[in-house]
């Protein structure tokens, strides 16, 4: 008998300021539809449990996607993309889930994302409560760690965008992000995406991780989680929004959950999915419940 | 005594199939300061051709990494608690030095290969 996943993929076409993007995505169940976001400089592979997971699948349509220059999203065709420097911006993340739940007629999904993805959840339901019945940043806060973001774009890309380095050390230097508890299969698994991304993408899309996501108090303040929940899960091996960064958040939001998941780094979703998902599935849940209700 | 038997290292090293792809040819001098010790790893076109004492300036090294004894302790724990678990965050998160040379971020998976390998032969006695 032939194993296979129960995972389809995609391609759909999305126009954001003018600029068509050929776009994939990987997708399975069916109901309440969860909309997936990756980590900086990775793809929607990091999802590939989640999408197995019957116990997710069951009621709720998830959907995993790569941004446009990451995974099988390839730059816009017929784009001088070459000739600008690749930076990752606030209102391009929020237009593309947006405009993916548009095109694909999603009825307010749920949005969850990690890292960057993470930070994401955060700045839609600040700023489109109505689109979304609820977020989940996994590993997002305010701001990211301030250690990392005084290194400036200049020593981001000394590290991650720099000729004389090939992409093997952007897989090594996750590391860093990773609990020692998570098994060494998912480690590599995790490293092997991240040497697989695009030329400069992941020193990119640290632009937005590390500048433009910066939410203010007062703005933190103003979600209102009764339009738009949100949900907060950090990892306590992140040192790149680590729990104390996370609780700054969520001490601001009122109404929002936030877990600190023991034992598990900055990936959580492919670090350790049987871990995580002990985390997840009372949220989706809750989420569940509240449609019912 | 030192806190690391270096020699060990450097014998499961010069077998260790990953960190011998990962430091392929690598030339010069990576320097460790570990507590109060001082050891340097010569590379001669990715080969280990010599493990010595503080001989070589820090100026002259291609990578140099220093670290109180409370930082290897914890980097090399088997499970470090959080942010020891390794170079990286150790230096972002607890203040480690690492030098941030080209060839610091170039070896940096030889590196990281390096610790696991410390890390062994630090919780075996000396043998990995």
């Amino acid at each position: 008998m032939i194993k296979r996943d129960p995972i389809t993929g995609s391609y759909v076409y999305l126009n954001i300021d003018g600029v068509e993007y050929r776009v994939y995505y990987e997708e399975a169940g069916q109901g309440i539809p969860l909309l997936l976001g990756h980590t900086a400089g990775s793809d929607g592979r990091q999802y590939r449990h989640l999408l197995c997971d019957a116990e997710v699948t069951r009621d709720f349509r998830a959907i995993a996607f790569d941004l446009p220059f990451h995974g099988k999203s390839l730059p816009p065709h017929g784009e001088k993309w070459w000739t600008k420097e690749y930076n990752m911006t606030k209102k391009f993340m929020m237009d593309f889930p947006n405009a993916l739940a548009a095109a694909l007629s999603l009825e307010r999904p749920v949005y969850m994302g990690s890292s960057m993805g993470g930070h994401l959840a955060v700045d839609l339901a600040s700023n489109y409560p109505d689109k979304y019945r609820a977020t989940i940043a996994v590993e997002g806060a305010l701001r990211s760690a301030a250690e990392y973001v005084d290194v400036g774009m200049a020593g981001i890309r000394k590290e991650f965008d720099n000729p004389n380095v090939n992409r093997t050390s952007i897989g090594a230097a996750m590391l860093l992000n990773i609990s020692p508890y998570s098994p060494e299969a998912n480690v590599r698994e995790i490293q092997w995406e991240y040497s697989c991304g695009g030329p400069g993408i992941f020193a990119g899309d640290l632009y937005y991780y590390y500048y433009d996501h910066d939410v203010s108090a007062e703005e933190a303040r103003a979600i209102d989680t009764k339009k738009c929940m949100l949900y907060m899960l950090t990892g306590d091996y992140d040192p790149n929004t680590s729990p104390a960064e996370t609780k700054q958040l969520a001490d601001l939001v009122k109404g929002s959950k936030f877990w600190v998941m023991k034992n598990l780094g900055h990936f959580p979703v492919t670090e350790d999915y049987t871990e995580f998902r002990k985390y997840l599935l009372p949220i989706l849940s809750e989420i569940k419940g509240q449609r019912a209700a | 005594m030192p806190l690391v038997d270096m020699e060990a290292v450097r014998a499961v090293a010069v077998s260790d199939p990953e960190f011998r792809r990962e430091t392929r040819y690598l030339n010069g001098a990576v320097k460790l300061k570990v507590a109060d010790d001082t050891h340097v790893l010569h590379f001669k076109d990715g080969s280990i051709s010599d493990l010595t004492g503080d001989d070589t300036p820090d100026e002259q090294c291609k990578i140099v990494i220093k670290g109180t004894r409370e930082h290897w302790v914890n980097l090399l724990a088997e499970k470090p608690k959080p942010f020891y678990q390794c170079l990286q965050s150790t230096a972002v998160k607890h203040g480690l030095s690492i030098s941030d040379t080209n060839e610091t971020f170039a070896y940096l998976p030889g590196l990281n290969r390096m610790t696991v390998l410390m890390r062994q032969v630090f919780n075996s006695g000396g043998k990995a």
